[in-house]
């Protein structure tokens, strides 16, 4: 009925729009014949004479050459924000930490180790941080990394304007950087001109006494005047308090070094390219194609250990089509997804290249203690003893997960192994309801407990089980309402959500003072569940500026215990990292701070081992 | 003809701006703000910062100012009027803090790009495939099924046809991710898109719904129109059975066929946020979507208005498509 010719156009046209969708930017990849043009003089007897000889020169063949070394990881989510002082996302964060070094950095057993300072020093009371930086170092394209990169970098990070989500790990410290950002908005609020002069005066005041507390000297001893003095070496922190664990702070993203002539240059696209995306870090980034693809390879410049293989990240978020590629021997690692885990381990070659070990966080049970029944500590205690945290983490997490009573998890500074105090006792439940001020339903406001989750099918499944549970074991009824993700946070904020919802947190960095005073402060997250304890408060305030670290350490154990014995909310489960590895992946260490992909704490070690790669 | 164009011009102006109100109205009566966007588990701007913030990108304003700055334009603190979305200014992005949407949206991802390298063309491209793949098996498998009707190749249609309706996208991907790259090793699962390979499965799966419409639409159009007195006619006439059936039979019955196909249009240009998920697509349905969890002021109004716009564009050329397909049909 239809003509050849029909046809013929049709499937024509199927492959025409095919072919130009791939057009644009394609790159061949099979060798090809090009035609060189080579002049070759003649000399004669008679007259010179130009004569044109064309030569069909091949191009470098596609010869069957060693394989290369590349490591291909499956990241999931493409970033948002590929700042250093804007990023504030683990997948963010895998990028900028593979080009870019801090001061500091941490080692495989998470200690603070020497990057691009060689040395670090306080004064006596611990408010003022001298890092000296190693000589002679330089970007990934050979231009020279001074204290003065690091000045810039601080300074913006603290910047009200730049508006970076970690500036707190910053400017809870430096001194004078909170005062900039209050003077900063001040001039935002300024209702009329005389206002704003007065509050534009204020802000500029509070900048420079910022600026004066990040300073990048020379040998004298002096400022120093630009990016390429040689020996500016010194960087001078002033802290608003003693804060001897500032070192370790540096080790964060938020301090490396983005040039800032590149920021200016690229404006709002600076950070898409690998023109301005220059590091000082182990890798150099090659290849940036936003949303599909970034490439990595050896910084020849780096003055460590240099990178044994490049790494390739890919942006594939389901983890059925992960799964498939990774199978199909396209990516090297992936994160394993619950719902692949069965499959894994009826697998014996896949439940080889699993590895599952302990992650950076931990997820507790809030309740918020404003509102009854969840006010009286008994009624608390009873919650948190009729929780099975091991059947939830058998049942819902499909095993990924582990049961926790403390807060700060296991591998890191501060983890307490031995809290039991509050471990699943049905019987103990009720005893703690019993005495409770709302032992029975119809004591509870509206004859039911509350449970609030971001609205999604999985936290609904999630939910459900953990409704049932607290039904069951307390014989209250619970009710669960989903609420927009949105609305979700901003109900968080507010600390308006009158009943119980989870509340995680995961390690910034490998410190008492990032699991303690930052959340459990009572100004801080422990606002968003009401709770509140001036007296640990001040515990956690003093051991943070206790310079001795083991007498801090010993007042973070106290301050920990003290938040664990107040069950403000239910401590419950810890993650943990799961990934996919092929075999062929060699010397990868693992560790809890590992976020973007397995190993990349200490991504320098990872090898590939080329013999094993199929063919 | 030139009356109902103007005429059609005015009301598209006047539905694009009612849109951009309502979505304003709705966006703004949604709890949380940008600034709410973080995930619960982190701390996320102090409130100095979202003063400082809301300054900058001008949330402290009475919200009809927000609007009108939005849609028409502001003056700035130095004096100068900055026109709106009317030229083409869609304004600041407050997830990636000041990018404009304009150009997340439309200009090269990276500075050293060019067209090629832009969201849009990436969704253009594929909605490009994605028609080309629906009309050029839609409407053929339609025609074959109703002229062969209750036979089994109408049934074997029906039933394809029924799955590209009634299965969703990622089932059909991952159905076609796991034969063709995993069992059958002819294409990555990890796509290259300057490889012509790595189009077929996002363009197969964006076109299949549309295939799937234009197939039943069309055969049920022509079955329609096969029992009209004026095909007998043409065949009493002695015209060879193709001439009946391309010219007589098929041209009547693609004005609902072409109805469909212009929102279908638009929609595939929009982009698709299931199909960017599962093959990393470098599109711009995503950014539509992750704006409405971000808050993302700016880019929902932006992104919402070039659909809006692309709609209201669509169903006009449908509309004077209508008169070339139907002399009978006057727009005036």
């Amino acid at each position: 009925m239809i003509g050849h010719k029909t046809k013929v156009l049709g499937l024509g046209l199927l492959a025409t729009s095919l072919v130009l969708a791939a057009c644009g930017t394609a790159a061949p990849s099979t060798p090809v014949i090009v035609e060189k043009e080579k002049i070759v003089e003649k000399v004669v007897t008679s007259a010179p004479q130009v004569v044109k000889e064309t030569v069909v020169v091949a191009a470098p063949t596609a010869v069957p050459a060693a394989k290369a070394k590349v490591l291909r990881v499956n990241l999931g989510t493409y970033p948002d924000n590929l700042d250093p002082q804007k990023a504030s996302f683990v997948n963010e964060i895998a990028h900028l930490k593979l080009a870019y070094e801090g001061l500091t950095k941490f080692d495989k057993d998470l200690q603070t180790v020497p990057g691009a300072a060689e040395k670090w020093a306080y004064n006596a009371d611990g408010t003022e941080l001298t890092f000296t930086m190693r000589k002679g170092q330089k970007y990934s394209d050979g231009s020279l990394l001074n204290a003065k990169r690091f000045e810039y970098s601080i300074i913006r990070n603290v910047n009200p304007a730049t508006g970076g989500e970690y500036a707190f790990v910053t400017n809870d410290y430096i001194a004078g950087a909170n005062a900039w950002g209050e003077a900063a908005a001040a001039v935002a609020d300024a209702k009329d001109d005389a206002a704003k002069k007065t509050a534009t005066e204020a802000a500029a005041k509070a900048e420079a006494t910022l600026r004066a507390s990040v300073q990048a000297q020379d040998a004298a001893g002096k400022p120093c005047a630009d990016y390429k003095q040689e020996d500016c070496l010194t960087l001078k922190i002033k802290l608003g308090a003693p804060t001897p664990f500032f070192h370790t702070i540096m080790a964060l993203w938020v301090a490396y070094p983005a040039k800032e002539e590149n920021i200016t240059a690229g404006k709002e696209q600076w950070t898409n390219s690998t023109k301005f995306q220059v590091g000082n870090g182990p890798y150099t980034w090659k290849v940036l194609e936003p949303q599909v693809k970034s490439r990595f390879e050896a910084n020849a410049n780096y003055y460590g250990d240099k990178a044994k293989t490049a790494i390739e990240f890919a942006y594939i978020t389901d983890s059925a089509v992960s799964f498939n590629a990774y199978k199909n021997n396209e990516f090297d690692i992936i994160a394993l997804a619950a719902e692949d885990l069965k499959t894994v381990q009826a697998d014996a070659a896949l439940n080889a290249q699993a590895r599952i070990y302990a992650g950076s966080c931990t997820t507790q049970l809030a309740m918020n203690n404003k509102y009854p029944p969840y006010d009286d500590k008994q009624f608390r205690t009873a919650v948190a003893q009729a929780v099975d945290r091991k059947a939830w983490v058998d049942n819902i997490l499909q095993g990924l997960g582990a049961p926790t009573q403390t807060w700060i998890p296991p591998g890191y500074p501060g983890y307490d192994k031995a809290e039991a105090r509050f471990a699943f006792n049905v019987d103990e439940a009720k005893k703690a309801l019993a005495a409770s001020k709302a032992p029975t339903a119809d004591k509870v406001p509206g004859g039911k407990l509350k449970y609030f989750a971001s609205n999604s099918p999985r936290n609904k499944t999630r939910g459900e089980f953990l409704v049932q549970m607290l039904s069951k074991n307390l014989g209250i009824p619970v009710e669960m309402t989903l609420v927009d993700p949105t609305e979700y946070t901003a109900r968080q904020k507010k600390g308006d959500m009158d009943g119980m919802f989870l509340q995680g947190w995961c390690a910034d960095f490998p410190h008492q003072t990032n699991w303690l005073p930052t959340y459990f402060n009572s100004k801080s997250f422990a606002s968003r569940w009401g709770y509140s304890n001036p007296a640990n408060d001040k515990l956690m305030a003093d051991a943070d500026v206790t310079v001795d670290p083991v007498k801090a350490a010993a007042m973070y154990d106290q301050a920990q215990k003290t938040i664990i014995g107040d069950v403000s909310s239910m401590m419950f489960w810890n993650n943990v990292n799961s990934y996919l590895v092929k075999p062929w992946v060699k010397g990868l260490i693992q560790t809890p701070q590992d976020s973007g992909f397995a190993g990349d704490t200490v991504p320098t070690a990872i090898d590939i081992d080329v013999a094993m790669l199929p063919k | 003809m030139t009356s109902y164009i103007i005429r059609r011009l005015i009301s598209m102006v006047l539905t694009v701006f009612v849109l951009a109100l309502m979505t304003f109205l709705l966006m703004k009566s949604a709890p949380g703000g940008p600034w709410d966007a973080t995930a619960a588990d982190r701390k996320g701007l102090s409130e100095t910062q979202q003063r400082v913030l809301n300054r900058q990108f001008g949330l402290d304003k009475p919200e009809w100012r927000q609007f009108t700055s939005y849609v028409i334009g502001d003056v700035d603190s130095e004096g100068e009027f900055n026109c709106g979305a009317i030229c083409g200014n869609l304004g600041p992005s407050f997830k990636r803090r000041g990018q404009m949407v304009q150009d997340i949206l439309f200009a090269p991802r990276s500075p050293e790009g060019d067209f090629f390298d832009s969201r849009f063309s990436f969704t253009l491209r594929l909605a490009l495939a994605a028609i080309t793949f629906g009309v050029l098996l839609g409407i053929p498998a339609g025609v074959i099924s109703a002229l062969k009707q209750n036979t089994w190749i109408d049934y074997v249609t029906a039933f394809i046809t029924t799955i590209g309706i009634s299965v969703p996208g990622f089932v059909v991907a991952i159905f076609l991710i796991y034969v063709f790259a995993v069992s059958l090793h002819l294409i990555p699962v990890v796509p290259k898109w300057d490889q012509t390979a790595s189009w077929i499965m996002p363009s197969a799966v964006m076109g299949f719904g549309t295939m799937a419409s234009l197939a039943r639409y069309t055969r049920t159009q022509m079955l329609d129109v096969m029992r009209q007195d004026y095909i007998r006619t043409a065949r009493a006439k002695g015209l060879q059975e193709r001439v009946v059936v391309l010219k007589h039979m098929l041209r009547n019955s693609l004005i609902p066929v072409v109805t469909i196909l212009g929102p279908v249009v638009a929609g595939l240009l929009t982009g698709s946020f299931i199909i960017e998920q599962m093959f990393s697509f470098p599109g711009i349905g995503a950014e539509f979507v992750n704006s409405i969890f971000n808050r993302d002021y700016s880019m929902i109004m932006g992104t919402t208005l070039f659909i809006g716009v692309l709609v209201v564009f669509a169903n006009f050329f449908v509309d004077l498509t209508y008169g070339f397909l139907d002399p009978r049909i006057r727009l005036d």
